[in-house]
């Protein structure tokens, strides 16, 4: 009945990082309905989907997913190892701060004594 | 003398967080018994004599009286949320409420220079020409997404004529038949719509299966966050490691199960990755190479693995 029809995933938020995922999964075991027509097209959409996967897998999507972000999106970059990077961060400019100011309150003291 | 005035000025700080903190330490207490140690919260309202019977009874026949609530899925992920929580507000008790103060601006400037330095300058309208072959992949590309937006967008049901009209969302009882949305959203026939699970659980979101016969393809819906459930999933946001391996002639996933996971889900992925792996348990022999290896969200694709499972043999009945 469908046998000339292609297949389409999409998902917003939580189901787009679910189309990533799903798209990766089937990319790498790919179901007989890819496998036996090579005409048929398989193609996904995320819409702001979730950051699910790491930088190195990026390149075994190639032309079957297209995802879309909206400006500067929260939910696309939050992700654990993100939070853990700003907070590293926010340390290693602390402790610069820390021994900027304590130089300048000591120059300040000696300075009125 | 200047040493001690900075003991002095640390001194008068500590003061000042000590209250601060005092109200943070009791809080987490109480939503760590709460979590962790129900039965001593239980027993506070208890005489001693009920409080330790009731104690040896659950001892002596292995109850957990979180189970008489909860399902056992949920409370294993209330645990992780309460361990999340932990890892991110833990040092926060040590901090003294100057040390906040340079973290707040340590982020500010942060903010200023990634928001300067990252802005990507889209090319104005006038410089392209229409002409273009690059332009015209990507006026179809464009026209491609905004297609495929209504099905995604659809499966919200009424949610978004709430968004554009402005109404309040949370003093709405919504009762939403989400099959009736859907199609008046899309506008196919009932026909059309060949299979829907709106109920969720933990690690499945809501989905649906459709026939779009204008671009001639089925289309495979997936919703967001809808549910209370879904933010479970969403907060079970610990990495997963994995590996790609490329045995002979196909390829498979290979998890590693270091990092301390529940045993309800750890056997939900063994029992998944039988249907990937083929065998469960794979035995390196030196042929086999790594392709790749990184991290994953595990929450998600632990879900991913069971919609993988679910979803391949009904489509497969569909496009044979």
């Amino acid at each position: 009945m469908f046998n000339d029809y292609n297949f389409v995933i999409g998902g917003h938020s939580l189901g787009g990082g679910m189309t990533t995922l799903l798209t990766f999964l089937m990319l790498i075991h790919p179901p007989s309905f890819l496998k036996k027509n090579p005409q048929r097209t398989f193609k996904a959409f995320s819409y702001g989907g979730a950051s699910v996967l790491s930088n190195e897998f990026s390149d075994i999507f190639g032309d079957v997913l297209k995802s879309v972000i909206c400006g500067n999106d929260l939910i696309p970059r939050l992700s654990y190892a993100s939070v853990q990077e700003i907070c590293k961060m926010m340390i290693g400019l602390q402790n610069l701060q820390v021994t900027f100011f304590k130089k300048n309150i000591i120059r300040c003291v000696e300075g009125r004594s | 003398m200047i040493q001690q005035q900075l003991k002095k000025q640390e001194a008068d700080q500590s003061a000042l967080s000590n209250g601060f903190r005092k109200n943070l330490n009791d809080v987490f207490q109480k939503s760590s018994q709460l979590v962790s140690k129900p039965l001593d919260y239980i027993g506070d309202y208890l005489n001693q004599t009920q409080s330790t019977l009731e104690k040896r009874l659950l001892v002596e026949h292995n109850l957990d009286p979180r189970t008489w609530f909860l399902s056992s899925e949920n409370v294993e992920l209330l645990e992780k949320i309460n361990k999340l929580a932990q890892d991110c507000f833990m040092e926060v008790r040590n901090l003294s409420s100057y040390e906040i103060f340079q973290y707040l601006t340590a982020l500010s400037t942060l903010q200023r220079f990634y928001y300067t330095s990252t802005k990507i300058e889209l090319p104005s309208s006038q410089s392209i020409s229409k002409d273009d072959p690059q332009y015209k992949e990507f006026q179809n590309i464009q026209e491609e997404c905004f297609y495929y937006s209504i099905f995604a967008n659809a499966t919200y049901g009424d949610l978004m004529n709430y968004v554009y009209s402005g109404k309040d969302i949370g003093r709405v009882i919504r009762v939403v038949n989400y099959d009736k949305e859907f199609l008046n959203h899309v506008k196919i026939p009932p026909t059309d719509l060949l299979y829907s699970s709106w109920i969720t659980q933990p690690y499945k979101p809501g989905y649906c299966i459709a026939v779009d016969r204008q671009s001639k393809s089925i289309v495979l819906c997936l919703r967001g966050t809808n549910d209370w459930f879904d933010i479970l999933t969403d907060l079970d946001s610990n990495f997963l490691e994995f590996d790609i391996l490329e045995l002979e002639d196909e390829r498979c996933l290979r998890f590693n199960f270091n990092y301390d996971f529940h045993d309800h889900i750890q056997k939900k992925i063994d029992k998944t990755t039988k249907y990937l792996l083929k065998n469960s348990n794979i035995e390196l022999k030196g042929n086999e190479k790594i392709l790749r290896s990184g991290f994953c969200h595990s929450g998600m694709m632990t879900s991913a693995i069971s919609l993988y499972k679910e979803l391949v043999p009904m489509v497969l009945i569909l496009l044979p």
